[in-house]
């Protein structure tokens, strides 16, 4: 307990609740930038042959970048509950309180970025149905915003 | 609702004035031209014969191909007007004649050889070019050789070898020679992968460094020119010049090749025209001396139609029946949805998705107050809502955009008005919270979530019913029961429980509301097992139908959206001004405002873009799920092409 105690300083909860931040921001943001990532690889593979479609391609590529943004907000709103004197309990509970849109955010940043990729497809072949293809891209975020909602609720309530 | 009456048309007139009638049922633009040969009877068929002379049709598609051709060709040269200029200049509006005329008095298989022929010019310019380019390079290698190899090659008693070999083999080569006693060499030149030498030998020795070679892959030159290199490495580059020079004379020759674009470009719309009026040909059953069209036409443009056919015709010159749209053509019927303008924007929200059948209903309207609320929500922000008002109000006033462009960019305008209207309501201008407002996107998120939560009822509810009501007036009475009113009694039921137990603490209303649900569980079971001809099957499939209260707890979940996107794009505005007000004052107010516009720039592009498609998707899966089908398909008219002009509306 002495090392522990060494370890973390007096002000183990404030601690806690740093971690919660950082996995808030860092795997919802890991999530997002994997996600973007490959939608843009492909969007820049599609501007190559169709560079009059640079708009559109952007907004198939931007789908995914919502959930480090979740991420983001929770985290700031961890950070506005912060104090140094907290209890331990009170740091694990907002760390915790980042978990769930971290993780949502983690995996299904990266799956709607393949969804996006598959709808560079339509864009390329059928353009006109574009919108149909961003529709579907954003089915996968919808765990994510539950994440976000959870998160966001725990840390409220 | 809101799905136009359509009639089914039939004409009949006489074969020479097939064209013409074709060419104002074009110029129309409303009419789908269907084919007849599987409507009629028998009788009236074998009078007449399906389709002739389509060969033609083909060579304009080979026409049309060339002037596209010809156009995409020429639009690399001609440089095309800035984006404002493009977008501010107005299209021109022609009628079909003045088209016509306009295309006749034009030589286009002329223009189009014209184009070819610099297409052709060009393209040997550029072969020349590559050729010399080629040249150039090899002559650039040997240029430090000042003598011919033919002139050295005829020495009585020496030989003369010019040639290359692989760097890798150079070494061995120079130890080869260096041991044949009388042989010299120089080297001629040297780079990373080959040098070049010359060397001379005593003709007896020939044997010797002809083996050592063919082992070295020692390359002979082969020189191909009569000059030095110096001096033809001179002429190469004076011909390149020349060709460079060429070169930008014909593209500044076609640069100002406007007239001849824009000829093209009629012609295209021509052919085109012509092309589809061909396709709609092979519809038309003909005789000997008549012929016979079906179409599809929106009611209300009969009577202009048959204004138009008469004053292009004359009267009389052509026999019009129309027949109302019959049961058993439900699903052939094409769709054309009708709607006060402010609400058809929002059609390709429905177009999206799906047409409606004929017997169905446009649920455009009905979902148009749900997609204003829900969009205005999520965006929900004063000053987010007044740019968007402001650029798309500019963008329609002062811009000339194409029809669908026109229609996406009135859809955002009307929908700035809710997110203005819930910016106001959230106190939330740019992400700097106001004084007033009634919900704060800060700390009364919980009741934002109820509100959402309520929202999604009331339109969960409203989707029930209208099933109810469709599957009423289909006269499918245990359908309309039982995927209608009684889920939506249920969740009444549920709704006055939540109610009673938890809000208002009334025992009696939460009594209230188990017994409107236990009731509806029971009529669900009795009604699906009555209605089929199994009564355990029925019974099961009652069961299993009540297994789907899992899905509506889904979409009551699903709702929960509008507050988490309002929530964390306010979060996210309000973040991005704390990080900029951090900033020591003289950064605040000269980097920090670059920062802040990128930023806000970044927020207001995902805010929309999440509010547009978050919307979309409520509608579809949550909404339309309840109680539309779809499965129409729209109108597709004779039409023109439209691409560069304008067509001139009659009457």
């Amino acid at each position: 307990m002495d090392f522990v105690q060494t370890l973390f300083g007096d002000n183990m909860g404030q601690i806690f609740a740093a971690v919660g931040i950082v996995l808030a921001v860092v795997l919802s943001g890991i999530g997002s930038s994997r996600g973007v990532g490959i939608a843009g690889e492909a969007a820049a593979a599609l501007t190559k042959e169709q560079p009059e479609k640079f708009g559109r391609a952007l907004v198939l590529q931007m789908l995914p970048a919502t959930q480090g943004l979740y991420g983001f907000v929770i985290g700031l709103l961890i950070l506005l509950e912060i104090s140094p004197d907290m209890a331990v309990s009170q740091g694990w509970y907002l760390l915790m309180v980042g978990l769930p849109v971290g993780i949502t955010g983690l995996s299904s940043g990266g799956n709607q970025g393949r969804v996006s990729v598959a709808g560079m497809q339509i864009l390329a072949q059928k353009p006109e149905h574009t919108t149909k293809g961003i529709i579907y891209s954003a089915m996968v975020e919808t765990y994510a915003i539950l994440g976000f909602v959870v998160s966001l609720i725990m840390i409220i309530l | 609702m809101a799905i136009a009456k359509m009639k089914k048309l039939t004409l009949m007139a006489e074969q020479q004035n097939k064209e013409t009638l074709l060419r104002s049922i074009q110029e129309m633009q409303s009419i789908e031209v269907i084919s007849l040969s599987d409507v009629l009877e028998q009788d009236i068929l074998d009078q007449f014969e399906v389709a002739d002379e389509y060969s033609e049709s083909s060579d304009f598609s080979s026409e049309l191909q060339d002037i596209e051709h010809a156009l995409s060709y020429l639009a690399q040269y001609i440089p095309e007007p800035g984006m404002i200029e493009k977008l501010k200049s107005k299209r021109e509006v022609l009628s079909l004649e003045e088209l016509e005329t306009h295309v006749s008095k034009t030589d286009v298989s002329g223009l189009i050889e014209q184009v070819q022929e610099k297409e052709k010019e060009l393209n040997q310019i550029d072969e020349k070019k590559k050729e010399l380019q080629d040249e150039e390079s090899f002559l650039r290698k040997w240029r430090s050789m000042n003598f011919l190899p033919s002139e050295v090659s005829g020495l009585k008693l020496l030989n003369v070898h010019v040639g290359t070999i692989d760097s890798e083999h150079a070494p061995r080569l120079i130890e080869g020679i260096d041991e044949l006693s009388t042989a010299y060499y120089e080297e001629i030149f040297s780079r990373s992968d080959e040098m070049g030498y010359l060397i001379i030998l005593a003709k007896e020795q020939e044997e010797a460094f002809n083996k050592m070679t063919a082992e070295l892959s020692f390359r002979e030159l082969k020189y191909p020119f009569g000059l030095l290199p110096e001096d033809a490495l001179y002429s190469n580059l004076n011909s390149q010049k020349a060709l460079r020079e060429r070169k930008d004379a014909l593209k500044k020759e076609m640069k100002d090749w406007n007239t001849i674009s824009r000829d093209l470009q009629l012609a295209e719309e021509y052919y085109y025209n012509l092309g589809q009026r061909e396709v709609a040909k092979e519809l038309v059953l003909n005789s000997e001396h008549l012929f016979l069209a079906s179409g599809w036409i929106e009611d209300e443009k009969l009577e202009s139609m048959k204004q138009v056919i008469n004053t292009d015709l004359g009267e009389d010159a052509v026999v019009i029946l129309t027949d109302d749209v019959k049961m058993e053509e439900f699903d052939q019927v094409p769709i054309v949805l009708k709607n006060h303008k402010l609400i058809r924007p929002f059609e390709l929200i429905t177009e999206m998705f799906s047409y409606p059948k004929y017997n169905e209903m446009d649920p455009t309207p009905l979902m148009f107050p749900f997609f204003l609320v829900f969009f205005g929500m999520i965006a929900a922000d004063l000053g987010y809502g007044l740019l968007l008002s402001i650029a798309t109000f500019v963008g329609l006033k002062f811009f000339n955009l194409d029809a669908g462009t026109k229609r996406f960019v009135t859809f955002l305008h009307i929908l700035s008005y809710p997110t203005m209207v819930f910016g106001l309501i959230f106190g939330s201008f740019f992400g700097i919270e106001l004084p007033f407002g009634i919900f704060s996107l800060q700390s009364d998120v919980i009741a934002v979530m109820v509100l959402s939560v309520v929202l999604g009822l009331i339109q969960l509810l409203f989707g029930l019913i209208l099933n109810g009501i469709i599957k009423g007036r289909q006269g499918q009475k245990a359908s309309s029961y039982v995927d209608g009113y009684a889920w939506a009694m249920m969740l009444t039921g549920a709704i006055l429980f939540v109610l009673g137990q938890m809000i208002i603490d009334n025992q009696l209303v939460a009594q209230i509301g188990i017994g409107l649900a236990l009731v509806n569980v029971v009529g669900i079971l009795l009604v699906s097992a009555i209605s089929s001809k199994n009564k355990a099957l029925g019974f099961g499939l009652g069961l299993y139908n009540l297994y789907g209260v899992s899905g509506y707890i889904g979409d009551i979940v699903s709702y929960t959206r509008l507050m988490a996107l309002a929530v964390a794009s306010a979060n996210i505005a309000m973040a991005f001004n704390l990080i900029i007000g951090f900033l020591p004052p003289i950064m605040r107010f000269t980097v920090g405002v670059v920062i802040i516009i990128a930023l806000q720039a970044l927020n207001i592009a995902l805010s929309f873009l999440s509010a547009y498609v978050h919307t979309s998707r409520l509608q579809y899966v949550e909404f339309f799920g309840k109680f539309f089908e779809g499965g129409g398909r729209p109108l597709t008219p004779l039409k023109t092409l439209e691409k560069h002009i304008d067509l001139k509306q009659k009457n």
